[in-house]
């Protein structure tokens, strides 16, 4: 999917570049971008770094499995039928990782758990209730703390760099919301149909 | 002590906190926190390595994008949907591009915070956005690739409704907190 919208954009842009006679100064923003996406990275290592070091300690620690422990009924609501601790403790530690702000890590056990849930569902080619609910809700978790937002604030002299926290907290967690009650309410409307076909 | 005193004082305390209590469970438990940090900062450096190669190539159609004068061009088709609900113009990138990149949306909130200011009301809108949403597509194609499934059902469009609602959320919520 990332294929065509990547190069989809590039395309649209080259056409509309070509189309309003823009071609040099598209050329030129191409090769800055790659320059300035370099000097971006080297200015970002180092608060990724110190991040993911203190993950790591929370992890090793047992810190965020304790916590994972502690949000155990949410998940059996978010996720009713689903019996397998295993996968269930894939899916929290994905959405502990996520609002502690390390998305790799949560990246990773995402990609377990949609392993395990792929399992359960026999490699059928359409996605079950668990996968749609456990991709939609994560996608809608956000860090607790957005720290990149919150440094490239610092950067550029703001007064109050971390008044964004909590405006960013009551909207992730709104949308985390959203996100279930759409989900809900779809696995009802398709399993309504599934029934009235059967009768 | 007024509100706007004490959400900024319980922001600011965040990190250092959350940094303070990871390290001091962990000497709790008579973990070697040193060791551990070193080794997890290393695999930061590793990861942001890693997304340089995604990020030029982000980079490179977003700064295509704006450079051919697209942008502009969308603005003026979307410009009274837009003056209706008393959006920023500045924003309307950011809102088109967030579902697609994380890590590219980093970059043109640093350019909308150079433009309006940090503390702007476009500014924090910005950087609520990229707080708040997350990148759907970017998401949904890296977790089903490991799965065989093919058609995604609800999954792609409960994504783009929660993305949505967490834009029109963030827009409005920078105007009260």
């Amino acid at each position: 999917m990332m294929n065509y919208i990547w190069s989809g954009l590039f395309l649209v842009s080259f056409f509309y570049a070509v189309c309003r006679g823009s071609l040099p100064a598209f050329g030129s923003a191409i090769v800055e971008s790659s320059q300035s996406a370099v000097t971006f990275v080297i200015g970002l290592t180092g608060i990724m770094a110190m991040w993911s070091g203190l993950m790591e300690v929370a992890e090793r620690t047992g810190l965020i499995r304790g916590l994972a422990r502690l949000l155990m009924p949410f998940t059996r609501l978010l996720f009713p039928g689903q019996k397998d601790s295993e996968t269930l403790s894939c899916i929290i530690m994905s959405f502990m990782a996520n609002i502690f702000g390390a998305g790799n890590s949560s990246t990773v056990f995402a990609l377990r758990a949609m392993e395990r849930l792929d399992a359960q569902n026999n490699h059928a080619s359409s996605a079950s209730n668990d996968m749609c609910t456990f991709a939609v809700v994560n996608m809608a978790f956000a860090p607790l703390v957005p720290v990149v937002t919150i440094q490239i604030r610092e950067d550029l002299g703001s007064d109050a760099p971390y008044s964004i926290v909590l405006p960013a907290i009551i909207t992730a967690s709104m949308s985390v919301l959203i996100s279930i009650a759409i989900c809900k309410l779809m696995e009802r409307r398709d399993s309504a149909r599934e029934h009235r076909k059967l009768l | 002590m007024n509100t706007e005193n004490f959400f900024e004082t319980i922001s600011a305390a965040f990190v250092p906190v959350m940094a303070a209590v990871i390290l001091a469970y962990g000497l709790l438990r008579a973990a070697p926190v040193y060791d551990y940090f070193i080794e997890g900062a290393k695999k930061g450096l590793a990861t942001a390595i890693e997304i340089l190669p995604f990020l030029i190539g982000i980079y490179l159609a977003v700064n295509g994008l704006t450079a051919s004068g697209l942008i502009p061009f969308l603005y003026r088709l979307l410009a009274p949907l837009l003056d209706f609900f008393e959006v920023p113009s500045q924003l309307l990138p950011l809102m088109l591009l967030r579902a697609v990149s994380g890590s590219g949306s980093f970059l043109l909130v640093r350019d909308i915070l150079e433009e309006v200011g940090p503390d702007s009301y476009a500014g924090r809108a910005a950087c609520v956005m990229t707080g708040g949403c997350e990148t759907v597509i970017y998401v949904l194609a890296l977790y089903f690739s490991v799965t065989r499934v093919t058609r995604l059902r609800h999954a792609f469009v409960c994504g783009m409704l929660a993305y949505l609602a967490g834009i029109a959320i963030s827009l409005v919520i920078v105007r009260f907190i």
